[in-house]
């Protein structure tokens, strides 16, 4: 390994523990990294840039850019909090009922959208409810982040780290709703929310005074502009279309959602700050930095040095990496955000079995796995993943704070439920039934 | 013209009042802010109408302005309970009211001096103390710019 390797490690090392630690805000670690990485003579400006393995990873940089933009244009018409009073009051505003519905909400606005937009749009309306309801918020606020870590597993666009490997593992949007949508969708929430019902559902007190507070909200006036909203279900359509047709049509995820974005814009007349409100700069500097720090790594050999270790370790024996991947990749996610840790692993696991299009199925698993390992580990701890943090931010400012390990006691349990199912499902798929 | 000659006697407030008795006070009085007094009657801070009026909205509504419309009116009109039942010491206490300090003047300074401390401080109200920090009344905006317009509404 040369000397600049050597550096480079170091730099990422530090920058990673930085990164875990939360001490420093993570954008301003990340950049760092990065620019000592271009210090250090690690990267060059063709290579960040121009380099599809070694650099930015412009696809998902511009599919979060042009996500973010659609929701935010979408999230003015006030459509979930209509869905969200609406479910409430066809659950007769019995508390677990309504809990189980806004689970549904969120586990499949979270597939559609992104998990940590989701939590945003239903914590408050979820502090209304349960306010009207007289009953304690925190456990229905714990349902739904859980809920939306699990159905944001289930597409390439719910979770950023499925982002981040359908871009650099080439799998197509349809292959991810393939693949990990019937495990989410008819194993783990059903699955989780069962479990819900034993951790918080048969806690919750029915109140019929209160359940009237709730019948009593008007949710169509929170319509704010019925004309975009259907114009707006319009453009989400086509995008999502796009998304599943993207394969045969061969534009990229990142070029349909921009397309989504001019149309939000188009369709909504908004002006730039209006549109750009919703954008998360931070957000996409981090992943810029921590694309180049990591492309530091591959261009430097470190990443395929370390992938030829792993592979000399694991042999032909892809069904104990599979599991490897999957449990440690949970165990990881717990610990650190599950972007950094996606980020990272994805070149390995790329260097270990290749891209996921014309891999054999045993082959494949450990990309599955590893997309299944982050997303369902960011349950895990409340630092798991960034819509935790988010929601906790939120229940806070609301006089309900949710401690590291309120939450953690809960989410030990729901992550090793989730992932006892996920074990067999990827031995029987990829290896008994392949 | 001098600070004495703008000074209007508005009822002042302790840490023990209520807060819905702190919102009507305002409301009667149409004052931009109510002054807190301590136990000797000088002025500890104010507290803008803007904060009462937060107090009665729920945090969540606050962060998703949207849910506002889903209300009855029935409900709506039950949002002053927390003003209800808490103390303006309460709130603060809790850090759900914010105070302010806006400057104070002398009765003896002059309408420029007057309009000068009340541009710095940003905000439409002053307190008139005296040299020993007694409260002797609060100036606003409106009695500043009827007294330089030398209109009859000072």
């Amino acid at each position: 390994m040369s000397l600049t390797a050597v550096l480079a490690t170091a730099v990422f090392v530090i920058a990673y523990a930085f990164i875990a630690l939360d001490k420093v805000n993570r954008t301003v670690v990340a950049l760092c990294g990065a620019a000592a990485m271009v210090i250090i003579g690690a990267t060059r400006g063709d290579v960040m840039f121009f380099s599809h393995d070694a650099g930015i990873d412009w696809n998902v940089i511009f599919l979060l850019f042009g996500m973010m933009v659609v929701v935010g244009v979408l999230k003015r018409t006030g459509v979930f909090e209509f869905v969200a009073i609406w479910a409430a009051q066809l659950a007769h505003a019995r508390p677990f009922r309504t809990m189980v519905l806004l689970c549904v909400i969120t586990a499949v606005g979270s597939a559609l959208l992104d998990n940590v937009t989701t939590v945003l749009l239903i914590a408050p309306v979820t502090l209304l409810l349960c306010d009207r309801l007289g009953v304690p918020p925190v456990p229905f606020l714990m349902a739904e982040v859980m809920a939306s870590n699990i159905g944001g597993t289930g597409t390439l666009i719910g979770d950023p780290p499925n982002i981040i490997i359908g871009s650099r593992a080439d799998i197509s949007f349809l292959d991810f709703l393939v693949h990990l949508s019937p495990l989410v969708f008819l194993v783990l929430l059903p699955a989780f929310l069962g479990l819900s019902w034993l951790l918080w559902g048969r806690h919750l007190a029915y109140d019929e005074e209160r359940a009237r507070r709730v019948m009593r909200l008007q949710p169509r006036e929170t319509i704010t502009d019925g004309r975009l909203l259907v114009r707006m279900a319009v453009v989400l359509g086509l995008v999502l279309i796009g998304f599943v047709t993207h394969a045969s049509t061969h534009i990229e995820p990142s070029v349909i959602a921009l397309l989504g974005a001019g149309a939000s814009i188009a369709v909504s007349r908004s002006t730039p700050a209006e549109y750009l409100e919703d954008v998360e700069w931070e957000t996409l500097l981090f992943f810029a930095g921590l694309f180049i720090m990591v492309g530091s790594l591959v261009h430097q050999g470190v990443i395929g040095e370390v992938a030829t270790a792993v592979t000399a370790l694991m042999g032909e024996n892809y069904l104990l990496g599979a599991q490897i991947v999957l449990v440690g990749s949970a165990v990881l996610s717990g610990v650190v955000d599950n972007i950094p840790y996606v980020a990272t692993m994805a070149p390995l696991v790329r260097d270990l079995v290749g891209t996921a299009p014309g891999l054999p199925p045993q082959q494949s698993a450990l990309w599955w796995s590893l997309a299944l390992g982050a997303d369902l580990g960011g349950n895990a701890t409340l630092i798991g993943a960034s819509a935790n943090v988010v929601t906790a931010g939120i229940a806070a400012r609301n006089g309900h704070p949710i401690s590291f390990w309120t939450f953690t006691k809960y989410g030990l349990i729901v992550t090793a439920a989730t992932l006892a199912l996920s074990l067999p499902y990827v031995w029987l798929r990829y290896f008994v039934l392949a | 013209m001098r600070a004495e000659h703008l000074v209007g006697l508005v009822p002042t407030i302790t840490r023990d009042t209520s807060g819905i008795e702190a919102a009507v006070l305002l409301a009667e009085h149409r004052l931009p802010a109510v002054v807190i007094v301590d136990a000797r009657g000088v002025p500890e801070a104010v507290i803008p109408g803007y904060q009462l009026l937060k107090i009665a909205v729920p945090a969540y509504v606050l962060e998703d302005p949207t849910l506002a419309h889903a209300y009855s009116e029935e409900d709506a009109d039950e949002l002053t309970a927390t003003l209800r039942v808490c103390t303006v010491g309460t709130l603060i206490s809790d850090q759900q009211l914010s105070t302010l300090r806006p400057p104070q003047v002398l009765p003896d300074d002059t309408v420029m001096e007057v309009a000068m401390a009340m541009l710095s401080g940003k905000f439409p109200m002053i307190l008139c103390t005296d040299r020993a920090g007694t409260y002797l009344g609060t100036i606003t905006l409106s009695r500043v710019l009827g007294a330089q317009a030398g209109s009859e509404s000072v």
